[in-house]
């Protein structure tokens, strides 16, 4: 059984609900009632009704873009992608193996444009971000934290995109996948949730 | 169409407890809930982070004012687009709202802290607003039952300004990091305790498991979900309500429920909605006003403990929580720039938040793990006052998706709630320093006011009927065969999370109104 459809039957099978005794005699009369239906005639009544192991949007394509991110912007982004979320020695995937710029352009694109406007600011002022230059243009996450948010608008950018990027890397499915391999799962790593359906 | 003795709106913590306290007395109740019933085990999923559509982000602008909503739960909490309200821009308010049977009594956090005649009599003590018509001691026996129920888990201390209750003993030991800071903490007049916390049945501490099945057992009960309450119904000769025209939120049918008794328990600021389309119990002006909750600031100080970094704390140094109660303007004449006082829970077995770390890469993960589990984090709640100026009023412009006109709030926090804020930060910071404790961050800025999802004060209670909107029974002056027993009826709010204080009113008021009845009084 694929992992996800271990997850979707997982409620079902742990979740314990009592039946009243009524409830209970209800059913077995149900399954002992002996006229045939006209599926049974047509030779499906025990046919279970199968659940089918589909994929996700993402897991099938791959993003179209950038949409958000200017082609400039995308190849900053990036690079502070590998920079701050490097793929670990434990082999933990790093931001660009979990697809995170290509993650964040989309979110990016429905975000408010406060949102919006902070990133492309922070992206703009990082033009030429590199490994070598990388101590001095990042100086801005060493130093002591405050709860005053900076002014500089790419002291303002990296504190956010710090933590973006690393959510999004850990969120992802390739960290979670590499978390479970490992044996014992990665410290840290959640991966699932029970997600409250919309509300009829 | 059958006849009602009581008409309840709002099915959580309190309209529960006013329908576990009135069908056992043979009152036939309606009760009335905006949302649906929820079934815990088929309206949940478990899934993957990664198979939401925003990695666990959420849809960006969805549920702004809600910093609690996560892509997991979003759909828990009422949609601002389909029930808005608004501000301005300067002035934010975080209403956090859940539409469905039980409530917010299905997700609250289960603090159950009595409130004590620090509260009740504040004005007699610091002489700014008003006191409560009640006393600690005329609640005490209510506030026994609605533990009892709720199986309040706590450690008896014996402090004046955190009266003990009916508790179920928490005989945990206290961590010997939370020793050490309670060590720390004498000199500066802090006391440490357990967590009080409603302890419930099972999943769950809430009126859908804890009073509702009772109150539905007696038969005397009719639950109808997804009825949308625009408006009371008042009888023109005798001034009463005798009913609540609501809406039917699947098909937005208007339908209109009568009834001889209305209790409002629809939370403070949906209650006062009501009362103020309504057009009724506003004699005193009072309607609406004195809005306020206890500001919060998570993570408002995050100190590491030495001896377990590195995952080599000594059995018994961390783990659990713990629970400082207000420990300023105790006495008479303290010299500070503010009055009242604030209070922190804290767990002793956090690990801090990523962004306060100065590194990146490999080296904030090895800080990370160095950190994990050997942290403190403490959380600050202080008492916010109430202030005629903090108000919520109808905005005439704008109404929701079943037409009703909304809420416009004007709240702000003001220099009583900085300074005291920024007092319990400093004060609770020294303490962990002395405590030989590492700070690795503090802060003294709360969030925006609603952000406790403790709203109270906007039909607040006084026996002087030019002063309140309700009388010592939370019986509105002028209605008197209304009640209105959620958190609205608070005159002061003090740092205790409010619900075990709603209830125990609700439970009382039901009695009130039964004896009431039944001496042909009302």
């Amino acid at each position: 059984m694929k992992r996800r459809r271990f997850l979707q039957a997982a409620p079902v099978a742990a979740a314990f609900v009592p039946q009243s005794a009524g409830a209970q005699q209800q059913q077995q009369q149900q399954q002992q009632r002996p006229q045939a239906t006209q599926s049974q005639q047509m030779g499906v009544a025990n046919a279970p009704i199968v659940h089918l192991d589909t994929a996700m949007p993402d897991e099938a394509g791959t993003a179209v873009g950038p949409k958000f991110f200017t082609p400039t912007q995308f190849a900053t982004f990036k690079k502070l992608c590998a920079i701050l979320m490097p793929a670990g020695a434990n082999g933990a995937p790093g931001a660009i193996e979990a697809q995170v710029p290509d993650f964040m352009d989309f979110l990016l694109s429905q975000s408010p444009a406060d949102r919006q406007h902070m990133y492309r600011a922070g992206l703009d002022g990082l033009k030429g971000l590199d490994d070598a230059n990388a101590a001095r243009m990042l100086a801005p996450l060493k130093q002591t934290w405050t709860y005053d948010p900076p002014k500089d608008p790419v002291a303002k950018f990296l504190r956010q995109a710090k933590i973006d990027i690393r959510q999004a890397t850990m969120n992802s499915r390739e960290w979670v996948k590499s978390a479970g391999s490992s044996g014992g799962g990665r410290r840290g790593v959640t991966g699932t949730g029970l997600y409250w359906n919309t509300l009829d | 169409m059958q006849d009602y003795d009581v008409l309840i709106v709002g099915s959580g913590a309190s309209g529960g407890m006013a329908a576990h306290t009135l069908t056992k007395k043979g009152v036939k109740c309606l009760m009335l809930d905006a949302g649906p019933q929820v079934d815990f085990q088929k309206d949940r999923v478990l899934k993957n982070v990664y198979d939401l559509p925003y990695r666990g982000f959420g849809k960006p602008g969805r549920l702004s004012h809600v910093f609690q909503a996560n892509e997991f739960n979003a759909n828990q909490w009422v949609d601002e687009q389909e029930v808005p309200y608004t501000h301005a821009p300067n002035e934010p308010y975080n209403w956090v709202r859940v539409r469905m049977i039980g409530g917010k009594s299905n997700f609250w956090a289960r603090m159950s802290f009595r409130l004590s005649d620090y509260e009740f009599k504040a004005k007699d003590f610091d002489g700014f607003g008003e006191n409560w018509p009640v006393d600690h001691a005329e609640l005490d026996p209510f506030y026994s039952r609605v533990e009892e129920i709720f199986r309040v888990a706590g450690r008896k201390e014996g402090l004046k300004q955190l009266p003990d209750g009916n508790f179920v003993p928490d005989d945990t030991p206290d961590s010997g990091a939370a020793k050490r800071m309670a060590a720390a903490g004498k000199s500066r007049n802090m006391t440490f305790t357990k967590i009080r916390r409603s302890l419930g049945n099972g999943q769950l501490a809430s009126s859908l498991n804890l009073t509702l099945p009772g109150a539905m057992a007696t038969g005397n009960l009719t639950i109808v979900p997804n009825a949308v309450a625009r408006e009371l119904s008042v009888d023109r000769n005798t001034g009463l309500v005798n009913g609540v025209y609501y809406i039917d939120r699947k098909s937005k049918r208007e339908l209109f429920a009568k009834a001889k008794y209305v209790i409002l328990a629809a939370s403070c600021l949906e209650s006062t909605r009501l009362l103020l389309n309504s057009k009724i119990a506003n004699s005193s002006g009072a309607l609406g006003h004195y809005l306020h909750d206890q500001f919060y600031i998570t993570q408002s100080v995050v100190a590491a403990v030495p001896e377990a970094r590195d995952g080599k704390a000594p059995r018994g140094l961390m783990g659990g929580g713990g629970y400082i109660p207000r420990f300023q303007n105790l006495t008479k004449g303290e010299k500070r720039n503010f009055i009242r006082g604030a209070a922190f829970d804290f767990s002793t077995s956090a690990t801090p938040d990523p962004r306060i770390l100065p590194a990146w890469g490999a080296e904030l993960e090895t800080m990370l793990n160095s950190y994990r589990g050997a942290t403190i984090s403490a959380t600050c709640m202080g008492e916010v006052l109430p202030r005629y100026e903090n108000y919520c009023e109808i905005d005439k412009t704008t109404v929701d998706a079943y037409g009703i006109p909304v809420l416009r709030f004007h709240c702000k926090y003001t220099d009583n709630e900085a300074n005291m804020a920024k007092d319990s930060v400093d004060t609770l910071a020294e303490v962990c320093k002395d405590a030989g404790f590492e700070i690795l961050s503090k802060n003294d800025k709360p969030f925006p006011p609603g952000y406790s999802i403790h709203e109270l004060g906007t039909c607040r209670m006084s026996d002087d009927p030019k002063k309140g909107v309700l009388n010592r029974w939370n019986q509105a002056h002028d209605v008197k065969n209304l009640f209105v027993v959620d958190g609205s009826s608070f005159v002061t709010g003090g740092t205790q999370n409010p619900t075990i204080t709603i209830m125990t009113l609700a439970m009382r008021a039901s009695e009130h109104l039964v004896e009431q009845r039944n001496s042909g009084k009302l």
